[in-house]
């Protein structure tokens, strides 16, 4: 514990100086606002391309489910994006910078790094998170005052599928050190082995691209809550396991 | 459509207000910064002003580690 706060600071304070932290809440925000605000005004554009083409059909009028539904589909792809490749050179600079060398041989334990970082990048993914869904959800409530099937849980899978792809920044840095491209390799290559697995209907409702997949189902009652039980306690474990692999495998990397 | 538009004031300044931020924080960044990695001043304000967004982000995961 005495070796994990002053290693925190330390990655508050550099996020802060590199002004990296505040770029994701930003950003974030920016998706926030952006989901309800395109929902709202799909229906105008296409209203006016419908008249230009002279077609007259009548358009519905946008809902809560388009606002949701626009914030899953930017937060699970732009939002998700962003973070990996803003913040997933956070333990491959130090590799090449060599920044980590002279505390580990100074006696810093090599687990506290691991926990340190993962911890550090789960504490922006969420408090990014939480600010993206709440901007999105006030502006829904506030425009739309309609309510919605199990909203907390729709959020929470998007939630702890970042978690997910936090361990694997991490397992794949320690895997190849210095280079931040095959990080970002790893965890597209991880991205779409699991989208052609869930080519089969069988494997596909265990898997955590389940969870990014139907956010909006859930919202309007398609599945049950019960459905997306499994995926998110295997993402979880597979979670900590590839933690756990991190940690195992950061002990062996020669640092000198 | 001039009602339009002041019906998406909500939406509308908070927007710009946020994309300001990040802009106008990757700009003074790039005044202040002496070296650089990648480009040099010139390219990087061009990058920032012409991109929103995209642009502050790439001067800060590139330049900014």
């Amino acid at each position: 514990m005495s070796q994990m706060l002053p290693l925190f600071k330390k990655e508050l304070i550099e996020s802060w100086r590199n002004f990296k932290f505040a770029a994701i809440l930003i950003v974030f925000a920016i998706i926030g606002v952006l989901s309800p605000f395109t929902a709202l005004i799909l229906p105008d554009i296409l209203g006016v391309v419908m008249d230009d083409s002279g077609v007259t059909v009548e358009i519905p009028e946008s809902t809560a489910l388009d606002s949701y539904m626009q914030f899953f589909s930017n937060m699970n792809q732009m939002g998700l994006v962003i973070f990996v490749i803003v913040f997933g050179s956070i333990l491959t600079h130090e590799f090449s910078r060599n920044t980590l060398v002279n505390l580990v041989t100074k006696g810093l334990k090599r687990t506290n790094v691991i926990v340190v970082k993962a911890l550090f990048l789960m504490l922006v993914w969420t408090v990014g998170y939480i600010v993206s869904a709440l901007v999105a959800y006030v502006y829904t409530i506030y425009y739309w005052d309609e309510s919605v099937n199990h909203l907390v849980l729709a959020f929470a899978m998007t939630w702890v599928y970042g978690l997910f792809i936090i361990s694997i920044i991490l397992l794949a840095s320690t895997l190849f050190t210095n280079s931040f491209i095959a990080v970002l390799f790893s965890v597209v290559a991880v991205v779409i082995v699991m989208l052609m697995a869930s080519i089969h209907p069988d494997v596909a409702e265990y898997l955590p691209q389940y969870l990014i997949g139907n956010n909006v189902v859930l919202l309007t009652g398609e599945i049950e809550a019960g459905e997306v039980l499994w995926p998110m306690i295997i993402t979880a474990v597979l979670t900590l396991v590839l933690l756990s692999l991190t940690i195992l495998r950061f002990k062996k990397v020669p640092m000198n | 459509m001039n009602m339009d538009v002041q019906e998406y004031l909500p939406f509308l300044i908070p927007l710009l207000l946020l994309q300001l931020v990040l802009t106008v924080t990757a700009l003074v960044m790039i005044i202040r910064q002496q070296q650089f990695r990648y480009l040099n001043r010139v390219v990087w304000i061009i990058i920032v002003l012409v991109l929103n967004i995209i642009g502050p982000i790439l001067y800060f995961v590139l330049e900014r580690r």
